[in-house]
């Protein structure tokens, strides 16, 4: 198997793990020590610093499933559809975080765990619906057929991420979650822990994502020799 | 404070056990591929 550019810049690309740990350390202290504590929500507000970037960390990684569908319906290469179903692994993982930690906030400032506001929702509602892409790829792994339905199905997902993201100003009234960063919702002093945090864990996201994509190649190799493996027995037969 | 320090706690605590476990994976995946006739 001849290696792909996707598998060659994903291993030039991958930043240490050290270097990382010491981002998101960072990113981290200057959110409690030098970000200003929220008149009306207290300390509590400070989750922001972490909840935000981890649901933009997620939108990068289904927006790249869907362009991945899209690549691999037009080129037919494989290594889109790895990078692709590496992108829904991690961008799954980053909403589960955004799915904890909202609570947590929530919790703080409503006084309780959850409620049916319309972003919440649809971010419940995204979560499945890329927990059911991630089910049908361990059932069609390395499949042309499997890849094929699997890029559909990640387009199709690309609509229901722009919903949440509107999911505020189309709902208006109805929606408790706090308005998008547009609309102001950042405080003064905010801006620069904020995205110092933004840049740690977009960082992360797409560490892992070229550690996943790796995975996939080598995955992807070993069944490739398996199947030349087993070919061979059945012709010696 | 405790749900800020919890937040933080599982960000850190949940990418850094995924990346332990791909590179886990991967170690064993490049060991196998190294071990077969084809390696």
């Amino acid at each position: 198997m001849n290696q792909h550019w996707i598998d060659r810049s994903a291993e030039k690309l991958r930043t240490p793990s050290m270097l990382l740990a010491l981002l998101l350390s960072a990113a981290f202290g200057a959110s409690v020590v030098q970000a200003p504590i929220d008149s009306v929500q207290g300390v509590i507000q400070k989750t922001l610093y972490v909840h935000v970037p981890c649901a933009f960390a997620a939108y990068i990684g289904f927006v790249i499933t869907g362009t991945c569908g899209m690549l691999y319906l037009w080129k037919e290469e494989m290594a889109f559809d790895r990078l692709g179903h590496a992108a829904a692994e991690v961008g799954i993982l980053f909403c589960t975080l955004v799915l904890v930690t909202g609570p947590i906030w929530a919790r703080g400032t409503w006084g309780k765990w959850w409620s049916w506001d319309p972003r919440l929702s649809v971010t419940v509602l995204l979560w499945f619906l890329y927990l059911a892409y991630l089910l049908l790829r361990s059932f069609s792994e390395g499949s042309p057929r499997g890849a094929r339905f699997a890029s559909i199905y990640g387009i199709t997902g690309i609509p229901v991420i722009i919903l949440n993201y509107y999911a505020i100003d189309l709902f208006a009234g109805r929606a408790i979650h706090p308005d998008n960063l547009e609309k102001g919702s950042l405080g003064a002093g905010m801006g620069m822990p904020f995205l110092l945090g933004v840049i740690a864990i977009i960082a992360i996201f797409f560490h892992l994502l070229f550690v996943r994509t790796e995975v996939g190649t080598l995955r992807a190799r070993e069944m490739h020799d398996h199947l030349s493996a087993n070919l061979g027995d059945n012709e010696g037969d | 404070m405790g749900y800020l320090i919890a937040s933080y706690a599982l960000v850190f605590g949940t990418t850094l056990l995924y990346r332990l476990h791909l590179a886990r994976e991967r170690s064993a995946l490049q060991r196998s591929l190294s071990l077969s006739p084809r390696g």
